[in-house]
Parts: C-alpha cells; sequence; structure tokens
C-alpha cells in the first residue's frame, strides 16, 4: 500500500475516496473482509433442499458452491480444484452425486474428498502419481458455516464467533424478525452490475438521509420519509446496523420537503399496498458486515447480496422470498411491489444511478474526501436525521483493514 | 382474400406494431407507450431466462392494466433519478405462432429483442437481448398488445433497465 494512502485525522467523520477506487485496498479488502473474520451470505437452506442439492455463489469475488451432502450437512467449497485450480462445478445450480473437474477428470464426493483420480497407476505399469501423493491431503477448501433459520453463512476463519454473537441481541432480533424459523421460499431473482465499489452500495443501505430526498416516489407516496417514525441501530463494532421506518402512507406536509414532491399520483394503487406482517416498522433494512442487506420493505422481503467486481464495481445480487405455505394475495403483494425495486426498480433505479456518479466521482478525484458530519458519533439513534450507521461501518472497515 | 395473403397482411401488420413500438420508446416517448396495450386489462412483464427456467413467478416489472402501465411512464418520467440515455431497440424474427383470432383472444406472437443504450460519452452498449411472447389483438383499426412477456437471456443486468423493453 503506498505511504500516501492514509486515513484523514477527522476518522469515521470522513471517507478518502480512494477506498472506492485503489486496487492495493480492493486486495486487501479481499484478504482481510471476505477471506477473513466475516460471516459471508451464500443462500437459503430452501434452495439446497435435497442431499447433492448445490449453488455456485460467492464470498467477496472467490467463488463457493454450497452444497447439502449426503448426512444433510450444508458444505461450503472454494470452488476450486485442487490439481490446477480450475474451477469445477460450471452450472449455477443442481444435483450432483459428485464433482467432477473436467480438466483432468478428478472426482470429489460430496463431503469434498478426491475419489478418484484418473491414471493414478498410470498405464501398463509406466507413470500415474507418485507414491508421496496423498488423496487425502488434496480434498477440496472448506469454509466454516453456520446456518439460522434458514439462512446460511460461510467464512474462511476457523475460529470466528457464533453468529449470534457476531450480529449482537439487536441486530439478531431484526434478522429473526424476517427470519423467524418459517421456512423461507424463493419467488425468484434479479441480478444486476452496478459502476459502483461495493461500500458505496453497502454505505447506500445505512445511508438515513438519502432515502426521503432522492426518491421521490418514497416521499410521495409516505412510504419512507424523514418525518416519519424511525429509527437507527447499530451492532457490536459498527459492523452491522439497521435503519427502521415506519410508513405513514399520508401525504408530505407542505413544510417538509415541498420542492422534491412530484406532481403525480398513482392510478394504481397495487404497486404499494401494503399488508402488515411485522412488529416495529414497515421497512427494516439490515445490512450484515461485510456485504449483505436484508431488506423487508413493505412485503417485500429479499436478500440483496453485493458482491465486489473489482474496485469500480459490484454485484447487486437479489433473492427475493416469501413464506412457505403463505396466502395467494400476500404473494401477490410481494410480486406487485417489486417493480419498486431491482435493474427496473422505481426506487433502486434512482440509486444505482447516483451510486455511478459517486464512483465517477472518486475516479476523477481520489484523494478526495466524503463528509459525514450528519449527526454526532457511530451509535443508535431514534431519527434518521444522521449519518452515524455509515461511520459505524467505517470505524469496523478501519480497525479491519488497519487504516 | 385467400388464407395465405391473409396470413401475410397479418404479419406486416403486427411488425409494424413491433416498429412503432421501439420507435415511439427509442424517440423517448414513454408516456405513449401505454398507448400500444389493449384498453381491456393488459398485462406486461419483464423477467429474466433464469427466473422462468426456475419456475419462478418474480419479474422485474409487472403491470397489470393500463392504469398500471401509465403509473410507471409517469413515474419513470416525474419520479425516477436517471441520467438522460439513449436508447435502440432492435427488434427482429416476429413470427405469429397462431393464425385466427386477432378480432377476439388474439394471436400468439414471437419475436427477439436487443435493447442498446448510451448514457454520456459512452458508446452504446447492450443492456438486453432475448425473446419477447406477446398476444396481439385489433382493438379498432389498429393492433395491440394484449399480452407482452419479455424475456431477458442474461442472468446479470448491466446498471439499470429504466425504460421498458
Amino acid at each position: 500500500m503506498p505511504s500516501t494512502l492514509a486515513w484523514p485525522v477527522e476518522e469515521s467523520r470522513r471517507v478518502p475516496a480512494w477506498v472506492y477506487t485503489d486496487p492495493s485496498i480492493y486486495a486487501l479488502e479481499q484478504e482481510r473482509i471476505f477471506g477473513g473474520r466475516s460471516w459471508n451470505y451464500v443462500g437459503l437452506t430452501s434452495e439446497i433442499p435435497r442431499p447433492g442439492d448445490f449453488l455456485q455463489t460467492y464470498v467477496g469475488e472467490h467463488p463457493v458452491v454450497v452444497v447439502r451432502d449426503h448426512e444433510s450437512r450444508i458444505r461450503v467449497f472454494v470452488n476450486r480444484c485442487t490439481h490446477r485450480g480450475s474451477q469445477f462445478c460450471l452450472e449455477p445450480r443442481g444435483n450432483t452425486d459428485v464433482f467432477l473437474c473436467s480438466y483432468h477428470q478428478w472426482t470429489y464426493d460430496l463431503e469434498g474428498t478426491v475419489k478418484s483420480v484418473p491414471f493414478r497407476r498410470g498405464i501398463g505399469g509406466k507413470g500415474g502419481m507418485s507414491e508421496c501423493f496423498d488423496p487425502a491431503r488434496h480434498g477440496l477448501e472448506q469454509l466454516k458455516v453456520a446456518e439460522r433459520h434458514g439462512v446460511i453463512f460461510a467464512s474462511y476463519a476457523t475460529d470466528l464467533e457464533p453468529l449470534e454473537d457476531y450480529l449482537g441481541p439487536s441486530i439478531l432480533s431484526y434478522f429473526d424478525r424476517v427470519c423467524d424459523g418459517r421456512p423461507l421460499q424463493v419467488i425468484g431473482t434479479m441480478r444486476h452490475r452496478i459502476t459502483a465499489n461495493w461500500k458505496l452500495q453497502v454505505e447506500n443501505l445505512k445511508d438515513t438521509v438519502h432515502a426521503a430526498l432522492l426518491h421521490a416516489f418514497f416521499v410521495k407516496f409516505g412510504i419512507w420519509r424523514n418525518d416519519q417514525n424511525t429509527e437507527v441501530k447499530v451492532g457490536p463494532g459498527g459492523a452491522s446496523s439497521v435503519l427502521v421506518s415506519t410508513a405513514s402512507f399520508q401525504p408530505i406536509a407542505a413544510a417538509v420537503n415541498e420542492a422534491i414532491t412530484p406532481d403525480f399520483d398513482l392510478e394504481d394503487k397495487r404497486i404499494i399496498a401494503y399488508q402488515r406482517e411485522f412488529e416495529h416498522g414497515t421497512g427494516a433494512i439490515l445490512t450484515i458486515w461485510p456485504n449483505l442487506i436484508i431488506l423487508q420493505q413493505l412485503n417485500l422481503l429479499a436478500m440483496r447480496h453485493v458482491r465486489p467486481a473489482g474496485p469500480n464495481a459490484c454485484i447487486k445480487s437479489w433473492t427475493f422470498f416469501g413464506y412457505e405455505g403463505e396466502p395467494p394475495e400476500l404473494r401477490k403483494k410481494r410480486l406487485m411491489q417489486a417493480n419498486l425495486l431491482g435493474p427496473s426498480g422505481l426506487i433502486t433505479i434512482d440509486d444505482n444511478e447516483v451510486l455511478a456518479c459517486a464512483q465517477d466521482g472518486a475516479t476523477a478525484s481520489p484523494f478526495a474526501n466524503s463528509v459525514l458530519e450528519a449527526g454526532k458519533g457511530s451509535g443508535n439513534a431514534d431519527h434518521l436525521m444522521t449519518e452515524s450507521a455509515i461511520r459505524a461501518f467505517y470505524d469496523c472497515y478501519r480497525s479491519v483493514m488497519g487504516l | 382474400m385467400d388464407r395465405k395473403t391473409e396470413y401475410r397482411d397479418l404479419v406486416a401488420d403486427a411488425e409494424l406494431l413491433y416498429t412503432l413500438y421501439a420507435e415511439a420508446l427509442d424517440d423517448g416517448d414513454v408516456l405513449r407507450w401505454p398507448s400500444f396495450f389493449t384498453d381491456d386489462l393488459p398485462l406486461y412483464r419483464i423477467t429474466t431466462r433464469e427466473n422462468v427456467e426456475r419456475g419462478m413467478e418474480l419479474c422485474l416489472v409487472l403491470c397489470e392494466g393500463q392504469a398500471m402501465l401509465r403509473d410507471r411512464a409517469i413515474a419513470l418520467q416525474k419520479t425516477v433519478m436517471h441520467r438522460r440515455r439513449i436508447q435502440r431497440r432492435i427488434v427482429s424474427g416476429v413470427r405469429l405462432l397462431t393464425f385466427d383470432g386477432v378480432e377476439g383472444d388474439g394471436v400468439k406472437s414471437r419475436a427477439t429483442f436487443a435493447l442498446f443504450e448510451a448514457i454520456g460519452d459512452e458508446p452504446s452498449r447492450l443492456i438486453a437481448c432475448g425473446r419477447s411472447t406477446d398476444v396481439i389483438v385489433r382493438q379498432g383499426n389498429e393492433l395491440k398488445f394484449k399480452d407482452r412477456l419479455c424475456v431477458i437471456d442474461s442472468r446479470v443486468v448491466p446498471d439499470s433497465l429504466v425504460f421498458p423493453i
């Protein structure tokens, strides 16, 4: 790391733009954050219900395969053949008895053990693997796995604290509020690659102030607004946080941001028609260190995984879900409200666009700092007029990165 | 008119519908977009091949009825923040899967689409390509979409899919 990359003296009240652009910082993040002491979201148990079911995903930018083995245990393998490093799993999801690497056809069982190596004894007594080759030493690299209420996390750290302690009681209560043990049923996915560093995307969900300014749609229909009942809660070390808001669905008072309220009304209100499901807020946006957003907004439930794709881009992968056996009317509301989110979402488009603009700004001026002076400190608040959750994220970030 | 001529005329009319539809959107005239759909309960959806193959109902865009189409068109103009983009839609391979019923429940049609977009100083890039499966009916003197399902090939969309396909 060049010595010029020094954090500003204001600490987490400033964020230097090079954290969004510098390749050495990006590489260090992969090692210390995603490859370090973090619980990384990798999927839902309902996506791999039977032994042999697997799905491909990523821990940071590292490809991994999430598998249910023959004993129904969930395992997470690095998607890399231990022979020559090829990716052995090429399908996004499926069911298999064995993983076969196409290159030299080494096979692995669902426990990650090498099952067979072609030409191990050579041909006609000639060649083959040397006597010192011990297949038991070449099983697939496996990550530590945690599961809670149908949600799977993985970690490269073998001695990481349990997920529950990692989240802390306050964040855990919001996790359990949506993932309460009922079987989660995936209703579909959306994915898009945005031209912004992964942290800009995560911060966006910790940025309380922008929601009621940028998202004219939210403001107009009283879904997320700063004059409503709101709060911020920050977990241990600042790593994870939740923003909670209670929609009024009332037209905005003239005194609050009149200028940004568009002259527009919905003819058909079904895309925001809401049915109460949870206590404490109509929306709770939970960001779990490092890169998972558990989103509950009206009846929309989604795991939003922000996969780093180089310093200047990230891939947002949304897994929308409901509960198994839920009433069709509720399912229909989720499908209708999905018009608000994702690549064509009437809310999300705003964010994609401003984050791309923020990335452009960072690229142009990597030694400029962004200013986080709304409110003080990095703790809880009973209002959204504070950037404390972003400062908390950077308290954690600086500590993990040694910056 | 013999049946073959009748079919050719219908295909030509359908191709014109696709062309005018794409032209209006390429011209940035999203407010005209709903007018290409029937008055009576039109359905418009964008989803991905992945969702279709997995039997998942979720759509990127789901509009049921004229009012919802109009709401999206106006919201895109008035509430959604986006940079100015110049779009180009290429539609080809229009094929009618059924022939009879354009005056009634409609004929089923299929077409291939590609949507390109230019923002700022960057060259146009492909945002989405895929296939639409549509139901076309005659309303008055014009053909309209009663159902339009656009299925995107790729698993990942670059940035945003702001305007309809």
